[in-house]
């Protein structure tokens, strides 16, 4: 075994941070779309998918500038995440076992965006290179310029989201049906369209870190998945309901991955998770931030 | 009919008799032609089948969804081949046996996730079928095949005659037996205190609990026989196909099962059982016909039955035994 310097840590850090920085933006629309609509939306693995392929569409094939290319990525998910809301959820909202049902309805989306795009496209392996080339070095270790844009993109979401949540009132919509969505229809809020924005947000959120995500990964119809995978441990981990505890819970896994991935190896990351999150829902079943039940 | 043995009428009575009719004609057909390419999609469906109906005892009985039935199905599939080939037990014992395995695989998942909501099962189950994957590719000590898979996986034998994978007559029947023997099973647990207890947990779980019922040890029982179901018919499978390999799990054999699932109708048993027959002929039609459509198609019977008929066939057919709870 060789020797790990101090600079090959800082390195494996980094790309940590890199990752949590994506599971954050992946598992934030999560968190939100369970704390105020009670459901897990399944089809977001085709909604990273779909963000990372537009933005490539985009800004490969046609040679539109990248910030132009991710904000059309982005807008196409929004508009995505509302037509899944207004087709799917809403008419399975208020059914007996609806969580069964809407985790076959997403899943369903899941499967026909990505076979959908399998069709159309084949399955040639694509990447987006990164938007802007070279990095800094950062105490020995190298740090691109893309991953810093990751990690700042992601702090800057996290802020307009907080400001977003405590400040607009789509927001402190958002957050009092989260507490108590029948007082808060007698309250006037409007639940339904309030539903729409949500869902649409989370998807926008995940475009935003498929579209990064495809600069890391070949750009495949299934890439989307293993990340929704850790996407949802983190949502446990951070107790459900919990924007700050997902958030929180997103950069301790990625960092617990990178490291896992550096310690025994890249193939063991997923059992490492699971016997790890299985430990906490045994010792913390409500998570880190979540309420106790 | 009247003269007949009590035990018969039993069969003929009410619907029962369709099944009854049902299994009379499947067993007939190895008489009629020995086409293998129908044999073997007939032994297609006696497999889904079986999965499927197991499956339902889990998302449409229960009320939890378990992503991880089809890794429970691979992990039956690789014991079973394992056992056989490097350990060298006969497949007839190692099929149970591969079951058995299964159902105590699947306690854990089920132990630690089912005291909590059921949300927890899902989320865990769809992480669980990752790491069963992960762990068949490392393949730890060289059991698995990793990428490769398990080839040359022994078959059955009775005596001298060698089950053959050329004639599937044998095996048909096999298949047919196993396929009978688990939707009766299946149909058994259903009308027990057991079964009663579980759709009792699905419509109210409070109120079962106050009946006196233990969600978690009733919910626990429920995964693990159902996970027993999907074992044995993946044993059976790799044993047929004489390979095991990881798309054994993979996403397309989950989203065509769970289409099955939801076309015939959660919760009916023998809703899934016809649409399974429609599906596995419908999609290899399609996969012949229009390479890559099949899935697209089976994602748009997934949503459209969920948000337009939820029981599906089952519903349509009035096999839904208990009213939804409102």
């Amino acid at each position: 075994v060789a020797e790990i310097a101090p600079s090959d840590l800082l390195a494996v850090l980094l790309a940590g941070i890199t990752l949590g920085s994506l599971y954050c933006l992946m598992s934030m629309g999560l968190t939100l779309q369970f704390s105020t609509l009670g459901l897990f939306n399944f089809s977001h693995a085709s909604i990273i998918m779909l963000g990372a392929f537009t933005t490539w569409a985009l800004f490969v094939a046609s040679g539109v500038s990248y910030v132009i290319a991710l904000g059309l990525a982005v807008v196409v998910a929004f508009g995505l995440g509302a037509v899944i809301h207004r087709t799917v959820i809403r008419p399975l909202e208020t059914r007996a076992g609806e969580l069964v049902a809407v985790i076959v309805a997403t899943l369903g989306v899941n499967v026909l965006l990505e076979n959908s795009v399998l069709v159309t496209t084949g399955a040639r392996l694509r990447r987006i290179p990164y938007p802007i080339e070279g990095g800094i070095s950062f105490g020995g270790a190298f740090l691109d310029y893309h991953r810093l844009l990751i990690m700042s993109t992601a702090i800057g979401i996290l802020v307009a989201m907080g400001w977003m949540l405590r400040r607009t009132r789509i927001g402190l919509a958002m957050r009092a049906i989260a507490q108590d969505r029948e007082a808060a229809a007698y309250a006037g809020i409007p639940i339904d369209r309030t539903y729409l924005y949500i869902v649409a947000l989370a998807s926008a959120l995940a475009a935003v870190a498929g579209a990064f995500y495809g600069s890391i990964v070949f750009i495949t119809p299934d890439m989307g998945l293993e990340p929704l995978t850790k996407a949802f441990l983190i949502c446990v981990f951070g107790g459900l309901t919990s924007v700050k505890g997902t958030v929180v819970s997103a950069y301790i896994i990625g960092v617990l991955e990178s490291f896992t991935a550096l310690a025994v190896g890249l193939y063991w990351v997923p059992v490492v998770l699971f016997v790890f999150m299985m430990v906490v829902l045994v010792v913390r079943p409500f998570g880190l931030f979540g309420e106790r039940f | 009919v009247a003269r007949l043995p009590k035990v018969l009428r039993g069969l003929w009575a009410g619907r029962k008799r369709y099944a009854v009719f049902a299994a009379i004609l499947l067993a007939l057909v190895p008489l009629l032609t020995r086409n293998g390419y129908v044999l073997h999609l007939l032994i297609l469906c006696f497999v889904f089948g079986v999965a499927v109906t197991s499956w339902d005892l889990t998302i449409g009985y229960t009320g939890i969804f378990n992503f991880a039935h089809f890794a429970f199905f691979s992990i039956g599939a690789y014991t079973s081949a394992i056992l056989a080939k490097t350990v060298g037990v006969l497949p007839w014992l190692s099929l149970p046996l591969a079951g058995l395995f299964t159902a105590a695989a699947s306690l854990v998942l089920s132990l630690p996730t089912l005291r909590l909501k059921g949300i927890y099962f899902a989320l865990f189950s769809f992480a669980f079928v990752k790491v069963v994957y992960s762990l068949i590719l490392f393949n730890p000590g060289g059991l698995t095949g990793g990428a490769q898979g398990l080839v040359g996986v022994p078959s059955f034998s009775i005596g001298s005659f060698q089950f053959s994978h050329v004639d599937k007559a044998a095996y048909y029947y096999l298949g047919l037996a196993l396929f009978g023997i688990s939707t009766y099973a299946i149909y058994r647990v259903l009308r027990s205190p057991l079964g009663l207890s579980l759709q009792a947990l699905r419509d109210s779980e409070a109120y079962a609990v106050g009946r006196g019922i233990s969600a978690y040890v009733y919910k626990v029982s429920a995964v693990a026989i159902s996970a027993f179901f999907a074992g044995l018919i993946g044993a059976f499978y790799g044993n047929y196909l004489g390979v095991v390999g990881l798309e054994t799990m993979g996403w397309e054999i989950l989203s065509l099962g769970l289409a099955m699932l939801v076309l015939g109708g959660v919760a009916t048993l023998f809703g899934p059982i016809i649409s399974v027959f429609l599906l596995t002929v419908g999609f290899e039609l399609l996969r012949q016909s229009t390479p890559g459509f099949q899935y697209v198609a089976i994602a748009i019977v997934m949503i459209s039955i969920v948000v337009l008929a939820p029981f599906g066939i089952g519903g349509i057919a009035g096999l839904r035994a208990s009213p939804a709870s409102e």
